[in-house]
């Protein structure tokens, strides 16, 4: 039986050590809008890039007439819809930044979300939520990002 | 050039000043009308961060902008945005709204002067990182709920002459009453008579790069630097610190200007060849302070181990090594970290600075044929 060379056990150490201590692999998408809308009673949510060493989050939305963005969150999946522990820092709206909320979003928009820090020292099983008013009625609409392993699932 | 190797590495330390302060409030006052319950926490000064909006390419900073054929970058100023942050802290009910926090001399009108909050924060984070995560976050949201107490803070302009002024922060709360729905502005004092401000920083790593006339074990002029890792005691910095340094070069240069004065970049041949490391536990602190300008002392017990080569005139080198010990006293003018009006003289800071030193030693190990006294000079920075 082979057994394994001193350098692949102490890459193993390593690469273990490094999980625990938070560090992770980083995970990507980037691409164009239109793959992968999914749309719920009008509102279709697109999630477009987003980088786990970055701190933003680029969706395309398309929503009913008098939608207001009122917050979005990076959430974990055990977090209730809506209520995740990293809210948005600041939204860009087809190049226009807003640093306080709410905005309207009627209509087919392209949107950056800037979020903190420390959004992404843990990055499985994330969800990225989108909190709405269309026409005065509350709205959540959730996208995933991640799996249980830290790997992309948008779309799924 | 082995000086110019070592100013380059400890050029960085220099910068001491140009990071976050955070001052604590000692003697709050309750904000008017008095329900809820507000008062000032505490601020931070050069609030240094990206400009939002941005994003951090690695080396670039590029502004994303989502478009229908995906995301483009376009290119953005390499900069930060300079704010101050401003922690009140709110004793609310089950549920207080919060839709706007202004900074202002206390002589502007309630919420409507001075400067508007560019971003309100709230002490809800998660500390999956207490390394990089902050103690309070962005709330992009309007209004900012909170329940029960929290601290919610504002984040504004820097505005120096504000800092040291009478200033208020408004809280714009709402009160909601079945359909009915009203505004109340809540002034909190922030700085001004009988509010005081202490410096929150406790562990702090420092740095000097200095000029030393002599060593108990040699008469030559030497060149060093150090580094010091220490914690703040109420206004009294206690650290440790190493040291490095030496004359410059390996051997005298016969067309060198003579003397021991010059050892230390150019050596001529009334030089010796030294080398030489240590350590030393040092108290500091701040004995005055002006705006930005301080006095600051430092009182050290040094140990020093040095490695000295002489070449006597027709002779060939020697080789030799000594140790000794002794105290080091120093007095520095500083520039210090941005400070707001009701601070503490003696509050702990950052800072960089000159220093003069004096230092006394006894030669325990070895033979002493320096200075017992001795001083230098020191660009300093903590």
């Amino acid at each position: 039986m082979r057994r394994p060379s001193y350098i692949a056990v102490a890459a193993a150490v390593v690469l273990s050590a490094a999980s625990g201590a938070g560090c992770h692999y980083q995970v990507a998408i980037d691409r164009k809008p239109g793959a992968a809308p999914r749309c719920t009673d009008g509102v279709c949510l697109e999630v477009v890039t987003f980088y786990t060493n970055r701190k933003t989050v680029g969706v395309w939305m398309h929503a009913p007439p008098s939608t207001r963005l009122i917050n979005a969150r990076v959430a974990a999946g055990d977090s209730p819809a809506c209520q995740g522990r990293f809210p948005t820092e600041w939204v860009d709206v087809d190049g226009d930044l807003h640093r306080q909320g709410p905005v309207d979003v009627s209509g087919g928009h392209g949107l950056v979300f800037g979020f903190p820090a420390n959004t992404w020292m843990s990055h499985a099983d994330r969800f990225f939520d989108v909190e709405l008013d269309v026409a005065g009625a509350p709205r959540c609409v959730r996208a995933r990002l991640t799996n249980a392993e830290g790997r992309v699932a948008v779309g799924s | 050039m082995r000086a110019w190797a070592l100013l380059a590495l400890l050029a960085p330390t220099t910068g001491a000043s140009c990071v976050e302060v955070r001052y604590q409030v000692r003697d709050p006052r309750i904000g008017d009308p008095a329900q809820p319950p507000m008062q000032i926490e505490g601020l931070s000064v050069r609030d240094l961060h990206g400009v939002p909006g941005e994003e951090d390419q690695g080396n670039d900073w590029a502004r994303p902008k989502m478009t229908a054929s995906g995301m483009e970058y376009r290119d953005a100023p390499d900069d930060f945005e300079r704010t101050v942050l401003w922690k009140v802290r709110i004793q609310g009910g089950a549920r207080t709204e919060i839709t706007g926090l202004t900074w202002s001399p206390e002589s502007a009108p309630r919420c409507a002067g001075g400067h508007q909050a560019l971003d309100i924060l709230v002490d809800d984070v998660e500390h999956n990182s207490a390394l990089l995560a902050p103690d309070v976050q962005v709330h992009w949201e309007r209004p900012v709920v909170i329940s029960g107490e929290q601290v919610v803070a504002g984040r504004f302009h820097e505005d120096p002459p504000l800092l040291h002024a009478p200033s208020v922060v408004d809280v714009l709360v709402v009160h909601r009453d079945g359909d009915r729905t009203t505004e109340e502005c809540v002034r909190v004092p922030a700085t001004g008579p009988g509010i005081t401000y202490w410096n929150k920083k406790r562990w702090s790593f420092g740095g000097r790069i200095f000029w030393r006339r002599s060593l108990p074990s040699t008469s030559s002029s030497l060149f060093g630097v150090a580094a010091s890792f220490g914690r703040w005691v109420g206004p009294v910095r206690i650290g440790i610190e190493g040291t490095v340094g030496g004359t410059s070069d390996s051997k005298p240069d016969s067309e060198a200007p003579s003397g021991t004065g010059w050892c230390f970049i150019d050596p001529g041949t009334d030089c010796d060849i030294a080398t030489f490391g240590g350590g030393s536990l040092e108290a500091s602190g701040i004995g005055w302070r002006w705006n930005r300008w301080a006095l600051g002392w430092s009182v050290a017990f040094e140990s020093i181990y040095a490695r000295i080569k002489h070449t006597p005139p027709g002779g060939t080198q020697v080789a030799r090594s000594a140790v000794s010990l002794g105290p080091r006293l120093g007095l520095s003018v500083l520039r210090a970290a941005p400070d707001v009006a009701g601070v503490s003289r003696i509050s702990p800071t950052s800072a960089w600075g000159f220093e003069v030193f004096v230092a006394a030693g006894t030669t325990v190990s070895g033979e002493g044929a320096g200075d017992p006294i001795t001083g230098g000079i020191a660009l300093i920075g903590f």
